[in-house]
Protein backbone atom coordinates (compact mmCIF):
# COMPACT_ATOMS: atom_id res chain seq x y z
CA UNK A 1 0.00 0.00 0.00
CA UNK A 2 2.80 2.43 0.93
CA UNK A 3 4.75 1.63 -2.22
CA UNK A 4 1.57 2.09 -4.22
CA UNK A 5 0.98 5.57 -2.79
CA UNK A 6 4.59 6.58 -3.48
CA UNK A 7 4.30 5.39 -7.07
CA UNK A 8 1.06 7.28 -7.50
CA UNK A 9 2.59 10.47 -6.08
CA UNK A 10 5.51 10.23 -8.50
CA UNK A 11 3.16 9.88 -11.45
CA UNK A 12 1.10 12.77 -10.06
CA UNK A 13 4.20 14.97 -10.06
CA UNK A 14 4.83 14.00 -13.67
CA UNK A 15 1.27 14.90 -14.67
CA UNK A 16 1.54 18.25 -12.92
CA UNK A 17 4.83 18.96 -14.66
CA UNK A 18 3.37 18.20 -18.09
CA UNK A 19 0.17 20.13 -17.38
CA UNK A 20 2.05 23.24 -16.34
CA UNK A 21 4.42 22.96 -19.29
CA UNK A 22 1.55 22.72 -21.77
CA UNK A 23 -0.48 25.56 -20.27
CA UNK A 24 2.58 27.75 -20.04
CA UNK A 25 3.76 26.94 -23.55
CA UNK A 26 0.36 27.28 -25.20
CA UNK A 27 -0.38 30.66 -23.67
CA UNK A 28 3.15 31.90 -24.16
CA UNK A 29 3.15 31.04 -27.83
CA UNK A 30 -0.52 31.89 -28.24
CA UNK A 31 -1.95 33.78 -31.22
CA UNK A 32 -1.94 37.06 -29.32
CA UNK A 33 1.16 38.56 -27.80
CA UNK A 34 0.41 38.91 -24.06
CA UNK A 35 2.69 41.93 -23.76
CA UNK A 36 0.82 43.69 -26.55
CA UNK A 37 -2.50 43.12 -24.81
CA UNK A 38 -1.26 44.52 -21.54
CA UNK A 39 0.41 47.41 -23.33
CA UNK A 40 -2.84 48.25 -25.16
CA UNK A 41 -4.84 48.18 -21.97
CA UNK A 42 -2.62 50.91 -20.40
CA UNK A 43 -3.25 53.80 -22.74
CA UNK A 44 -1.39 54.33 -26.02
CA UNK A 45 1.11 51.62 -26.76
CA UNK A 46 4.43 52.83 -28.14
CA UNK A 47 7.09 50.49 -29.56
CA UNK A 48 9.45 51.41 -26.71
CA UNK A 49 6.79 50.72 -24.11
CA UNK A 50 6.03 47.38 -25.73
CA UNK A 51 9.68 46.37 -25.80
CA UNK A 52 10.16 47.23 -22.16
CA UNK A 53 7.05 45.33 -21.21
CA UNK A 54 8.08 42.28 -23.25
CA UNK A 55 11.37 42.22 -21.40
CA UNK A 56 9.77 42.74 -18.02
CA UNK A 57 7.35 39.85 -18.58
CA UNK A 58 10.17 37.62 -19.75
CA UNK A 59 8.53 37.19 -23.14
CA UNK A 60 11.76 37.87 -25.00
CA UNK A 61 13.23 34.57 -23.84
CA UNK A 62 12.61 31.16 -25.45
CA UNK A 63 9.63 29.29 -23.98
CA UNK A 64 11.67 26.60 -22.29
CA UNK A 65 13.98 29.12 -20.65
CA UNK A 66 10.99 31.06 -19.36
CA UNK A 67 9.38 27.86 -18.15
CA UNK A 68 12.62 26.81 -16.50
CA UNK A 69 12.75 30.06 -14.57
CA UNK A 70 9.13 29.71 -13.55
CA UNK A 71 9.66 26.10 -12.42
CA UNK A 72 12.78 27.07 -10.48
CA UNK A 73 10.73 29.71 -8.67
CA UNK A 74 8.17 27.08 -7.74
CA UNK A 75 10.79 24.93 -6.06
CA UNK A 76 13.36 27.42 -4.79
CA UNK A 77 11.86 30.88 -5.15
CA UNK A 78 13.31 33.66 -7.28
CA UNK A 79 13.60 37.38 -7.74
CA UNK A 80 11.31 38.85 -10.36
CA UNK A 81 11.77 42.20 -12.04
CA UNK A 82 8.62 43.51 -13.64
CA UNK A 83 10.30 46.49 -15.21
CA UNK A 84 11.20 49.64 -13.42
CA UNK A 85 12.98 49.53 -10.11
CA UNK A 86 10.58 47.25 -8.25
CA UNK A 87 11.92 43.77 -7.54
CA UNK A 88 9.72 41.01 -6.21
CA UNK A 89 11.39 38.66 -3.76
CA UNK A 90 9.15 35.72 -4.51
CA UNK A 91 9.88 32.86 -2.14
CA UNK A 92 9.06 29.22 -2.87
CA UNK A 93 6.53 28.05 -3.85
CA UNK A 94 6.64 30.98 -6.24
CA UNK A 95 4.04 30.96 -9.01
CA UNK A 96 5.24 34.23 -10.49
CA UNK A 97 3.77 37.69 -10.32
CA UNK A 98 0.37 38.51 -11.76
CA UNK A 99 0.69 40.65 -14.89
CA UNK A 100 -2.51 42.46 -14.11
CA UNK A 101 -2.47 43.09 -10.39
CA UNK A 102 1.31 42.98 -10.00
CA UNK A 103 1.04 40.94 -6.82
CA UNK A 104 2.59 37.56 -6.17
CA UNK A 105 0.38 34.78 -7.49
CA UNK A 106 1.04 32.54 -4.48
CA UNK A 107 -0.15 35.25 -2.11
CA UNK A 108 -3.30 35.83 -4.14
CA UNK A 109 -3.90 32.09 -4.27
CA UNK A 110 -3.70 31.78 -0.50
CA UNK A 111 -6.15 34.65 -0.23
CA UNK A 112 -8.64 33.25 -2.77
CA UNK A 113 -8.51 29.62 -1.83
CA UNK A 114 -10.59 29.65 1.38
CA UNK A 115 -13.72 30.76 -0.53
CA UNK A 116 -13.43 27.87 -2.99
CA UNK A 117 -12.61 25.38 -0.24
CA UNK A 118 -15.56 26.49 1.91
CA UNK A 119 -17.95 26.34 -1.02
CA UNK A 120 -16.71 22.94 -2.18
CA UNK A 121 -16.77 21.32 1.26
CA UNK A 122 -20.26 22.52 2.17
CA UNK A 123 -21.78 21.87 -1.24
CA UNK A 124 -20.22 18.43 -1.61
CA UNK A 125 -21.19 17.38 1.91
CA UNK A 126 -24.77 18.40 1.21
CA UNK A 127 -25.11 16.68 -2.14
CA UNK A 128 -23.35 13.51 -1.10
CA UNK A 129 -25.32 12.90 2.10
CA UNK A 130 -28.67 14.13 0.82
CA UNK A 131 -28.29 12.52 -2.60
CA UNK A 132 -27.29 9.11 -1.29
CA UNK A 133 -29.89 9.14 1.46
CA UNK A 134 -32.74 10.07 -0.86
CA UNK A 135 -31.48 7.59 -3.44
CA UNK A 136 -31.47 4.77 -0.90
CA UNK A 137 -34.98 5.58 0.26
CA UNK A 138 -36.21 5.77 -3.32
CA UNK A 139 -34.70 2.37 -4.06
CA UNK A 140 -36.35 0.93 -0.99
CA UNK A 141 -39.75 2.23 -2.00
CA UNK A 142 -39.22 1.89 -5.69
CA UNK A 143 -42.27 2.10 -7.86
CA UNK A 144 -44.17 4.21 -5.37
CA UNK A 145 -45.41 7.71 -6.09
CA UNK A 146 -42.58 9.33 -4.12
CA UNK A 147 -40.00 7.32 -6.06
CA UNK A 148 -41.46 8.29 -9.42
CA UNK A 149 -41.71 11.92 -8.37
CA UNK A 150 -38.04 11.83 -7.42
CA UNK A 151 -36.92 10.31 -10.70
CA UNK A 152 -38.98 12.82 -12.69
CA UNK A 153 -37.76 15.81 -10.70
CA UNK A 154 -34.12 14.78 -11.08
CA UNK A 155 -34.61 14.62 -14.82
CA UNK A 156 -36.14 18.09 -14.83
CA UNK A 157 -33.39 19.57 -12.67
CA UNK A 158 -30.63 17.89 -14.70
CA UNK A 159 -32.03 19.26 -17.93
CA UNK A 160 -31.95 22.91 -16.80
CA UNK A 161 -28.50 24.48 -17.24
CA UNK A 162 -26.82 24.91 -13.87
CA UNK A 163 -26.00 28.60 -14.34
CA UNK A 164 -29.67 29.32 -14.96
CA UNK A 165 -30.73 27.59 -11.74
CA UNK A 166 -28.03 29.47 -9.85
CA UNK A 167 -28.94 32.82 -11.37
CA UNK A 168 -32.68 32.36 -10.77
CA UNK A 169 -32.04 31.27 -7.19
CA UNK A 170 -29.92 34.34 -6.63
CA UNK A 171 -32.50 36.69 -8.20
CA UNK A 172 -35.48 35.22 -6.38
CA UNK A 173 -34.07 34.39 -2.97
CA UNK A 174 -31.83 37.37 -2.37
CA UNK A 175 -33.25 40.14 -4.56
CA UNK A 176 -36.96 39.72 -5.22
CA UNK A 177 -37.85 37.88 -2.02
CA UNK A 178 -34.86 38.35 0.25
CA UNK A 179 -35.52 35.31 2.43
CA UNK A 180 -31.89 34.19 2.35
CA UNK A 181 -28.87 36.32 3.23
CA UNK A 182 -27.01 38.02 0.40
CA UNK A 183 -24.36 35.64 -0.82
CA UNK A 184 -20.75 36.70 -0.49
CA UNK A 185 -17.61 35.41 1.15
CA UNK A 186 -16.48 36.39 4.64
CA UNK A 187 -13.42 34.60 6.03
CA UNK A 188 -14.46 32.12 8.70
CA UNK A 189 -11.76 33.55 10.97
CA UNK A 190 -13.49 36.95 10.89
CA UNK A 191 -16.97 35.81 11.75
CA UNK A 192 -18.23 32.23 11.48
CA UNK A 193 -21.83 33.47 11.43
CA UNK A 194 -21.25 35.78 8.49
CA UNK A 195 -19.24 33.08 6.75
CA UNK A 196 -22.15 30.69 7.09
CA UNK A 197 -24.81 33.21 6.08
CA UNK A 198 -22.92 34.32 2.99
CA UNK A 199 -22.36 30.76 1.80
CA UNK A 200 -25.82 29.41 2.62
CA UNK A 201 -27.43 30.05 -0.75
CA UNK A 202 -24.44 28.91 -2.84
CA UNK A 203 -24.26 25.73 -0.77
CA UNK A 204 -27.96 25.05 -1.22
CA UNK A 205 -27.90 25.67 -4.96
CA UNK A 206 -24.74 23.66 -5.54
CA UNK A 207 -25.82 20.94 -3.11
CA UNK A 208 -29.43 20.50 -4.21
CA UNK A 209 -28.82 20.53 -7.98
CA UNK A 210 -26.07 17.96 -7.66
CA UNK A 211 -28.00 15.95 -5.07
CA UNK A 212 -30.64 15.13 -7.66
CA UNK A 213 -28.06 13.43 -9.84
CA UNK A 214 -26.49 11.64 -6.91
CA UNK A 215 -29.86 10.40 -5.72
CA UNK A 216 -30.68 9.05 -9.15
CA UNK A 217 -27.32 7.36 -9.43
CA UNK A 218 -27.34 5.85 -5.95
CA UNK A 219 -30.96 4.78 -6.43
CA UNK A 220 -29.92 2.81 -9.51
CA UNK A 221 -27.01 1.22 -7.66
CA UNK A 222 -29.22 0.33 -4.71
CA UNK A 223 -31.97 -1.20 -6.85
CA UNK A 224 -29.36 -3.41 -8.45
CA UNK A 225 -27.76 -4.38 -5.13
CA UNK A 226 -31.10 -5.10 -3.46
CA UNK A 227 -31.65 -7.77 -6.10
CA UNK A 228 -28.43 -9.57 -5.13
CA UNK A 229 -28.47 -12.98 -3.48
CA UNK A 230 -26.58 -11.79 -0.41
CA UNK A 231 -29.35 -9.31 0.36
CA UNK A 232 -31.88 -12.15 0.29
CA UNK A 233 -29.58 -14.04 2.67
CA UNK A 234 -29.46 -11.11 5.08
CA UNK A 235 -33.26 -10.92 5.08
CA UNK A 236 -33.59 -14.67 5.46
CA UNK A 237 -31.40 -14.51 8.56
CA UNK A 238 -34.09 -12.40 10.16
CA UNK A 239 -32.15 -9.16 9.95
CA UNK A 240 -34.05 -5.85 10.29
CA UNK A 241 -34.81 -4.28 6.95
CA UNK A 242 -33.06 -1.03 7.92
CA UNK A 243 -29.89 -2.95 8.72
CA UNK A 244 -30.21 -4.93 5.51
CA UNK A 245 -30.51 -1.71 3.54
CA UNK A 246 -28.02 0.54 5.27
CA UNK A 247 -25.40 -2.03 6.28
CA UNK A 248 -25.52 -4.82 3.73
CA UNK A 249 -26.84 -3.12 0.60
CA UNK A 250 -25.41 0.38 0.93
CA UNK A 251 -21.93 -0.96 1.60
CA UNK A 252 -21.91 -2.56 -1.83
CA UNK A 253 -23.92 0.10 -3.65
CA UNK A 254 -21.86 3.06 -2.45
CA UNK A 255 -18.66 2.09 -4.27
CA UNK A 256 -19.49 3.44 -7.74
CA UNK A 257 -20.92 6.54 -6.03
CA UNK A 258 -17.57 7.09 -4.30
CA UNK A 259 -15.80 7.01 -7.67
CA UNK A 260 -18.05 9.64 -9.20
CA UNK A 261 -17.88 11.73 -6.05
CA UNK A 262 -14.08 11.70 -6.06
CA UNK A 263 -13.99 13.14 -9.55
CA UNK A 264 -16.70 15.71 -8.84
CA UNK A 265 -15.13 16.83 -5.61
CA UNK A 266 -11.70 17.20 -7.21
CA UNK A 267 -13.24 19.37 -9.90
CA UNK A 268 -15.04 21.46 -7.27
CA UNK A 269 -11.78 22.07 -5.41
CA UNK A 270 -10.28 23.41 -8.62
CA UNK A 271 -12.85 26.22 -8.54
CA UNK A 272 -16.48 26.53 -9.57
CA UNK A 273 -16.69 29.27 -12.15
CA UNK A 274 -20.47 29.73 -12.35
CA UNK A 275 -21.17 29.45 -8.65
CA UNK A 276 -18.42 31.83 -7.65
CA UNK A 277 -19.26 34.28 -10.39
CA UNK A 278 -23.01 34.40 -9.76
CA UNK A 279 -22.81 34.41 -5.98
CA UNK A 280 -19.97 36.90 -5.72
CA UNK A 281 -17.51 34.57 -4.07
CA UNK A 282 -13.92 35.63 -4.47
CA UNK A 283 -12.48 32.18 -5.16
CA UNK A 284 -10.36 30.21 -7.59
CA UNK A 285 -12.96 29.82 -10.32
CA UNK A 286 -13.69 33.52 -10.64
CA UNK A 287 -10.00 34.36 -10.36
CA UNK A 288 -9.13 31.98 -13.17
CA UNK A 289 -11.93 33.31 -15.35
CA UNK A 290 -10.83 36.91 -14.88
CA UNK A 291 -7.25 35.90 -15.66
CA UNK A 292 -8.28 34.36 -18.98
CA UNK A 293 -9.99 37.55 -20.19
CA UNK A 294 -7.78 39.77 -22.34
CA UNK A 295 -5.12 40.65 -21.47
CA UNK A 296 -4.41 37.08 -20.44
CA UNK A 297 -2.61 36.79 -17.14
CA UNK A 298 -0.43 33.75 -17.81
CA UNK A 299 1.02 33.31 -14.29
CA UNK A 300 -2.49 33.30 -12.77
CA UNK A 301 -4.00 30.99 -15.40
CA UNK A 302 -1.11 28.57 -15.01
CA UNK A 303 -1.55 28.63 -11.25
CA UNK A 304 -5.31 27.95 -11.36
CA UNK A 305 -4.88 25.12 -13.85
CA UNK A 306 -2.13 23.62 -11.74
CA UNK A 307 -4.22 23.77 -8.58
CA UNK A 308 -7.21 22.21 -10.34
CA UNK A 309 -5.04 19.42 -11.76
CA UNK A 310 -3.49 18.85 -8.35
CA UNK A 311 -6.87 18.35 -6.67
CA UNK A 312 -8.24 16.09 -9.38
CA UNK A 313 -5.16 13.87 -9.14
CA UNK A 314 -5.27 13.84 -5.34
CA UNK A 315 -8.96 13.07 -5.11
CA UNK A 316 -8.44 10.18 -7.53
CA UNK A 317 -5.74 8.83 -5.28
CA UNK A 318 -7.92 9.21 -2.20
CA UNK A 319 -10.79 7.44 -3.99
CA UNK A 320 -8.52 4.51 -4.79
CA UNK A 321 -7.46 4.26 -1.16
CA UNK A 322 -11.08 4.45 0.07
CA UNK A 323 -11.92 1.76 -2.48
CA UNK A 324 -9.43 -0.63 -0.95
CA UNK A 325 -10.91 0.03 2.48
CA UNK A 326 -14.50 -0.53 1.33
CA UNK A 327 -13.95 -3.56 -0.86
CA UNK A 328 -11.67 -6.31 0.47
CA UNK A 329 -11.30 -7.67 -3.05
CA UNK A 330 -9.35 -4.58 -4.08
CA UNK A 331 -5.66 -4.83 -3.29
CA UNK A 332 -3.50 -1.83 -3.97
CA UNK A 333 -0.14 -2.72 -5.34
CA UNK B 1 -34.34 -21.37 19.71
CA UNK B 2 -36.69 -18.61 20.59
CA UNK B 3 -40.08 -19.27 21.97
CA UNK B 4 -41.65 -17.03 19.36
CA UNK B 5 -43.58 -19.89 17.84
CA UNK B 6 -45.72 -22.30 19.78
CA UNK B 7 -44.37 -25.78 19.28
CA UNK B 8 -47.15 -28.00 18.01
CA UNK B 9 -45.30 -31.32 18.41
CA UNK B 10 -47.68 -32.52 21.06
CA UNK B 11 -50.69 -31.90 18.87
CA UNK B 12 -49.09 -33.99 16.16
CA UNK B 13 -49.44 -31.20 13.64
CA UNK B 14 -46.75 -31.05 10.93
CA UNK B 15 -44.10 -28.38 11.50
CA UNK B 16 -44.21 -26.94 8.01
CA UNK B 17 -47.30 -27.16 5.90
CA UNK B 18 -48.38 -25.74 2.61
CA UNK B 19 -51.82 -26.15 1.08
CA UNK B 20 -52.66 -25.89 -2.59
CA UNK B 21 -49.85 -23.57 -3.58
CA UNK B 22 -49.91 -22.15 -7.07
CA UNK B 23 -47.03 -20.09 -8.35
CA UNK B 24 -47.13 -18.18 -11.58
CA UNK B 25 -44.43 -16.08 -13.17
CA UNK B 26 -45.37 -13.09 -15.28
CA UNK B 27 -43.33 -13.42 -18.47
CA UNK B 28 -43.42 -11.78 -21.88
CA UNK B 29 -45.54 -14.69 -23.08
CA UNK B 30 -48.06 -14.20 -20.32
CA UNK B 31 -48.41 -16.01 -17.01
CA UNK B 32 -46.45 -19.21 -16.73
CA UNK B 33 -47.54 -21.62 -14.06
CA UNK B 34 -44.54 -23.15 -12.34
CA UNK B 35 -46.45 -24.82 -9.55
CA UNK B 36 -50.10 -25.75 -9.60
CA UNK B 37 -52.04 -26.76 -6.55
CA UNK B 38 -49.16 -28.17 -4.53
CA UNK B 39 -49.69 -29.28 -0.97
CA UNK B 40 -47.15 -30.80 1.34
CA UNK B 41 -46.20 -30.91 4.96
CA UNK B 42 -43.11 -31.84 6.90
CA UNK B 43 -43.03 -33.08 10.45
CA UNK B 44 -40.32 -32.10 12.87
CA UNK B 45 -37.28 -34.32 12.40
CA UNK B 46 -38.40 -35.58 9.00
CA UNK B 47 -37.00 -34.90 5.56
CA UNK B 48 -39.01 -34.28 2.46
CA UNK B 49 -37.50 -34.42 -0.98
CA UNK B 50 -39.20 -32.72 -3.87
CA UNK B 51 -38.04 -33.89 -7.27
CA UNK B 52 -37.46 -30.96 -9.49
CA UNK B 53 -35.31 -28.07 -8.51
CA UNK B 54 -37.30 -24.89 -8.49
CA UNK B 55 -40.56 -26.36 -7.32
CA UNK B 56 -39.50 -26.90 -3.75
CA UNK B 57 -37.45 -23.80 -3.65
CA UNK B 58 -40.20 -21.43 -4.57
CA UNK B 59 -42.74 -23.20 -2.45
CA UNK B 60 -40.62 -23.17 0.66
CA UNK B 61 -39.49 -19.66 -0.04
CA UNK B 62 -43.05 -18.56 0.09
CA UNK B 63 -43.93 -20.64 3.09
CA UNK B 64 -40.75 -19.66 4.85
CA UNK B 65 -40.82 -16.02 4.59
CA UNK B 66 -43.14 -14.31 2.17
CA UNK B 67 -39.88 -13.85 0.32
CA UNK B 68 -38.97 -10.18 0.23
CA UNK B 69 -40.99 -8.69 -2.60
CA UNK B 70 -41.48 -11.84 -4.65
CA UNK B 71 -41.18 -11.41 -8.38
CA UNK B 72 -43.59 -14.26 -8.93
CA UNK B 73 -47.26 -14.24 -8.29
CA UNK B 74 -48.52 -16.67 -5.73
CA UNK B 75 -52.02 -17.73 -5.01
CA UNK B 76 -53.14 -16.35 -1.74
CA UNK B 77 -55.50 -19.17 -0.95
CA UNK B 78 -52.31 -20.84 0.25
CA UNK B 79 -52.06 -21.11 3.97
CA UNK B 80 -48.44 -21.78 4.71
CA UNK B 81 -47.97 -22.64 8.35
CA UNK B 82 -44.70 -22.84 10.21
CA UNK B 83 -44.77 -24.48 13.61
CA UNK B 84 -48.47 -23.89 13.83
CA UNK B 85 -48.25 -20.23 12.93
CA UNK B 86 -50.11 -18.89 9.95
CA UNK B 87 -47.44 -17.06 7.97
CA UNK B 88 -49.55 -14.82 5.78
CA UNK B 89 -50.74 -11.78 7.66
CA UNK B 90 -47.93 -11.82 10.20
CA UNK B 91 -46.39 -8.50 11.12
CA UNK B 92 -42.98 -7.71 9.70
CA UNK B 93 -41.47 -7.96 13.17
CA UNK B 94 -42.92 -11.45 13.85
CA UNK B 95 -41.86 -12.51 10.38
CA UNK B 96 -38.33 -11.43 11.16
CA UNK B 97 -38.28 -13.55 14.30
CA UNK B 98 -39.43 -16.52 12.26
CA UNK B 99 -36.84 -16.10 9.54
CA UNK B 100 -33.52 -17.74 10.20
CA UNK B 101 -34.81 -19.30 13.41
CA UNK B 102 -37.98 -21.35 13.01
CA UNK B 103 -37.60 -21.67 9.30
CA UNK B 104 -34.59 -21.14 7.10
CA UNK B 105 -33.36 -21.87 3.66
CA UNK B 106 -30.07 -22.95 2.18
CA UNK B 107 -29.49 -21.07 -1.02
CA UNK B 108 -28.09 -22.74 -4.08
CA UNK B 109 -25.12 -20.54 -4.86
CA UNK B 110 -23.19 -20.17 -1.62
CA UNK B 111 -20.73 -17.65 -3.05
CA UNK B 112 -23.41 -15.28 -4.25
CA UNK B 113 -25.44 -15.80 -1.09
CA UNK B 114 -22.70 -14.38 1.10
CA UNK B 115 -21.86 -10.70 1.20
CA UNK B 116 -18.60 -10.10 -0.67
CA UNK B 117 -17.40 -7.32 1.67
CA UNK B 118 -17.96 -8.95 5.06
CA UNK B 119 -15.95 -11.76 6.60
CA UNK B 120 -17.62 -15.14 6.39
CA UNK B 121 -17.39 -15.53 10.14
CA UNK B 122 -18.98 -12.16 10.80
CA UNK B 123 -21.93 -13.07 8.61
CA UNK B 124 -22.49 -16.30 10.53
CA UNK B 125 -22.09 -14.46 13.82
CA UNK B 126 -24.67 -11.93 12.69
CA UNK B 127 -27.20 -14.66 12.01
CA UNK B 128 -26.56 -16.38 15.35
CA UNK B 129 -26.74 -13.19 17.40
CA UNK B 130 -30.02 -12.16 15.78
CA UNK B 131 -31.77 -15.10 17.39
CA UNK B 132 -29.64 -15.46 20.51
CA UNK B 133 -29.86 -12.05 22.08
CA UNK B 134 -28.02 -13.08 25.22
CA UNK B 135 -25.11 -14.76 23.48
CA UNK B 136 -21.76 -13.01 23.48
CA UNK B 137 -19.79 -12.31 20.32
CA UNK B 138 -17.24 -14.89 21.43
CA UNK B 139 -19.87 -17.61 21.81
CA UNK B 140 -21.34 -16.72 18.44
CA UNK B 141 -17.92 -16.98 16.87
CA UNK B 142 -17.41 -20.40 18.38
CA UNK B 143 -20.76 -21.46 16.95
CA UNK B 144 -19.78 -20.11 13.55
CA UNK B 145 -16.58 -22.17 13.55
CA UNK B 146 -18.55 -25.23 14.69
CA UNK B 147 -21.04 -24.72 11.88
CA UNK B 148 -18.30 -24.58 9.27
CA UNK B 149 -16.67 -27.70 10.74
CA UNK B 150 -20.02 -29.46 10.74
CA UNK B 151 -20.38 -29.16 6.98
CA UNK B 152 -16.83 -30.40 6.49
CA UNK B 153 -14.98 -27.21 5.67
CA UNK B 154 -11.30 -27.70 6.52
CA UNK B 155 -9.63 -25.35 9.02
CA UNK B 156 -12.84 -23.51 9.90
CA UNK B 157 -11.03 -21.31 12.43
CA UNK B 158 -9.12 -19.84 9.50
CA UNK B 159 -12.03 -19.72 7.11
CA UNK B 160 -14.11 -17.46 9.33
CA UNK B 161 -11.55 -14.74 8.69
CA UNK B 162 -11.94 -15.08 4.93
CA UNK B 163 -14.08 -13.23 2.47
CA UNK B 164 -15.97 -15.15 -0.18
CA UNK B 165 -13.48 -13.70 -2.63
CA UNK B 166 -10.52 -15.21 -0.77
CA UNK B 167 -8.48 -17.96 -2.36
CA UNK B 168 -10.26 -20.77 -0.57
CA UNK B 169 -13.81 -19.80 0.11
CA UNK B 170 -16.77 -21.76 1.32
CA UNK B 171 -18.28 -24.43 -0.81
CA UNK B 172 -18.59 -28.15 -0.67
CA UNK B 173 -15.53 -29.21 1.23
CA UNK B 174 -13.62 -26.03 0.35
Amino acid sequence: MFGYIVRRLISAALVLFLTSLFVFGLLYKGPRDPARAICDSNGRCTPVKLENLTKAMGLDKPVLTAYGEWAKGLVAGRTINMGGSANYECSAPCLGVSWKTRTEVTKELVQKYPATLSLALGGALLYLTLGVFVGVLAARWRGTFADRALVTSTLIVSSIPYYLVALLAWIYFTQKFPILPQSTYHPITDSPAKWFAGLLLPWLVLGLTNATQYSRFSRGQMVETLGEDFIRTATAKGQRSNVVIFKHALRAAIIPVVTIFGLDFGTLLGGTVFTEFIFDLDGMGRWGLQAVFTPTDIPVVTATVLVAAFFIIMSNLVVDIIYSLLDPRVRLG
Amino acid sequence: MSAAVERPEAAGEPYLSIESLTVRFPTEDGLVSAVTDLSYSVELGKTLGIGRVGLGQVGIQHGRARAPRPTYGADHRVHPRVGGTEVIGLSEERMRELRGDDVAMIFQDALAALHPFFRIGDQLVEAYLLHHKKASKREARKKAIEALALVGIPRPERRVEDFTSSRVACGNGG
